[in-house]
Order: structure tokens, then sequence, then C-alpha cells
């Protein structure tokens, strides 16, 4: 978790503005928000779990259709409650091996749990930021070049090129790749 | 530093001890003149010193005060003629701002807080101001105005606030 009174603090102090002359709190939180969107929308299409999301979904409420999380950007997998069998996203009809997300609407006939990336929580003060630390020097010095550019362009790319930097470090490291052959 | 020591130390430095130049009044008018001069290179460096907050309440009228100058970074809000007005739906906001102080009399104390740097680069700006009263060339005020920055940037170079941006 990061505290988003360290990462204010800590853009006063790489802005040099401890007396909070030149940006406010105000600034600094819509610049952070703003890093936070763009973060999320670049590693929604990575393959990384920082932004990664879970929602228990009952079977009556996916058979009537749920609404999508505000916070949803896209689904990564989900799992079959009774025996976490791995539903497959279906076109046509559904029956209770698969899913199918439509008009803002999660549909299934049994209860599941979907996985989904999305959106951070907006940051408020005294709030915090469920990211690790390791994300706290990208977010200070995207929300700088946001605050001091303006333009997104430069932002995306500044999170692309330190995303990358740590981006393959989690994943895969004790997974049980499932062979696409009976042994 | 109270206003009436600063015209006597005033008085001392331009040699007019026994009062015959230059009128009380005028000697504070030049205070203020040098008040608002140095407001506003103090303003121009992002000093905290002439920041203020007031909270802006969606319910009552929020009239932008007199010696309002510049918002000290962004807030949500918004001035319409002599009003703030919230921009994003809140109840109430705290803004910061700048503001130039208001003029001193004889019996005020010296606008800065009682800071002396501030309170010594005032009564050498109005000295300088007191002794071109009788001069007419402007080229004589282009030397003045450039001997003002210097005080101001010889003082606070070392303490003040480095502008930024």
């Amino acid at each position: 978790m990061i505290a988003v009174n360290d990462v204010i603090a800590q853009i006063r102090i790489d802005e040099k503005d401890m007396d909070e002359v030149r940006y406010s709190d105000w600034d600094i939180l819509n610049a952070l928000n703003k890093t936070l969107r763009i973060a999320a929308n670049y590693f929604s299409t990575k393959n990384t779990d920082f932004f990664d999301k879970s929602l228990d979904i009952e079977a009556e409420e996916a058979g009537e259709g749920i609404d999508l999380p505000d916070d949803y950007i896209t689904v990564r997998q989900v799992v079959r409650e009774s025996d976490s069998y791995l539903m497959s996203p279906s076109t046509g009809g559904l029956d209770e091996g698969s899913y199918v997300i439509t008009n803002n609407k999660f549909y299934a006939k049994v209860s599941c749990t979907m996985f989904y990336k999305g959106f951070v929580e907006k940051a408020e003060k005294d709030g915090e930021i469920s990211l690790p630390m390791t994300f706290f020097d990208i977010l200070c010095m995207t929300t700088r070049t946001v605050m001091n550019n303006g333009t997104v362009d430069v932002a995306i790319q500044y999170v692309a090129d330190e995303a990358q930097k740590i981006i393959p470090r989690r994943k895969y490291t004790n997974v049980k790749i499932k062979m696409d052959f009976a042994v | 530093m109270l206003v009436k020591e600063a015209v006597s130390l005033i008085r001392e430095r331009i040699n007019d001890q026994f009062d015959t130049g230059y009128s009380d009044e005028i000697i504070v008018n030049y205070i203020n003149d040098a008040v608002k001069y140095l407001g506003g290179a103090l303003i121009t460096r992002n000093d905290p010193i002439l920041t203020q907050k007031i909270v802006v309440s969606s319910m009552v009228k929020a009239p932008v005060p007199k010696n309002f100058v510049r918002l000290a970074g962004g807030f949500p809000v918004k001035r319409e003629g002599t009003e703030f007005k919230i921009t994003d739906g809140s109840k109430a906001v705290e803004i910061k701002f700048f503001f130039m102080p208001v003029n001193v009399n004889i019996e005020s104390v010296m606008p800065f807080w009682n800071n002396d740097t501030y309170d010594m680069i005032v009564v050498d700006m109005a000295c300088i101001y007191a002794l071109n009263q009788h001069e007419y060339d402007v080229q004589q005020d282009t030397n003045l105005r450039q001997q003002l920055d210097a005080i101001i940037q010889a003082a606070l170079g070392a303490v003040g606030n480095e502008a930024n941006g």
C-alpha cells in the first residue's frame, strides 16, 4: 500500500515546493489520479497482476445479468465456484461452463468468481493507493510529468518505459502450466 | 518594527533628522510605495510570506478579497467578477492566495510582520524613493528600478525562496 500523503510529500520535495505556493494538494491529487488511470489502462494490456481484482458473483444475479464493476477494464478469467473450473466466454448460448459479457453486464448460469483488470480507487488525501511500494517512484515521477507537461502522450510513454522495468518481475515464478494434451 | 521607527531611520539615512525636507506623511507614502514594490517582487518569487488562506463556501457569497493577487496553486474555484465560485460541487473549499499588503500609517507596525530582512529592504527602498524626489530625468527612474531590484536580489538571494519556474 502507498500512502497518498507520502506521494504528495515526495512530489513537493522533488518540485521544491515545500511551502505549497506553486501547487495545491488539489493540483497534485488531480495529476496523481490521472496518472493512476493512465497506468491502469496501460497495465491492463500487459501480462501483470498489479491491477487484478476479483468479484464473487452468485448464480441468481449472474442469471439476470449483473452490472460490471465501475472499475472494470477487461476480464482476465472466470472460475466456477463449485469446482474451480475455468469457464470460457461464449458468443451465443449459455451453459454451465460459459459466460457472456455484453452491454456492460455479466451473464452466467452458475456462481463464479470473475478476475478482471480494474482501475485502482481514486486517490484521496489521507487515503491509500492499493499498489505495492515498487510503484511509488513511478507514480511520483509520472505525476510530476503530468503536472508540468500536461500532455498525456508524454505521461503514457513514461509509464510504459517505467512499467517495462517491473512487469516481468512477479509473474509466472511458480506457475503450473497445463499441458494441452493428456499425459 | 513600527512605522514610526522606520520613518526616523529613513530620516537619519537621508540626513533629514530635523524634519525639514520631508513630512511624516510623505515618508510614509514612500514606505507604502516600497512595500507595494517589494510585495510585487515577493509574489513573483512565490514567497510564502504573502500567502493567506480563506474558505470559500457554496452557501454564502464569497467575495474576492480586495488585496487578492493570484491563487497559490490550483483550486476547484473560479473567479466570476468579484466573487469566487466553486466548480467541483463541494460545499466548501479552502483556497490559498497571494495578497498585496495593505497601506500603513504612522501608527501601524511595518507590514511584513516584524520580519527584519523585509523591513530593512523597505527602509532601503524608501530612502532611494525619498532621495529621488526632485529628479525629473527618466534615466534616473530606470536606474532607480535597477537599484531596487538589486536590493531585493541581494537580500533574498541567500535567504528567500528561489523563484521556481
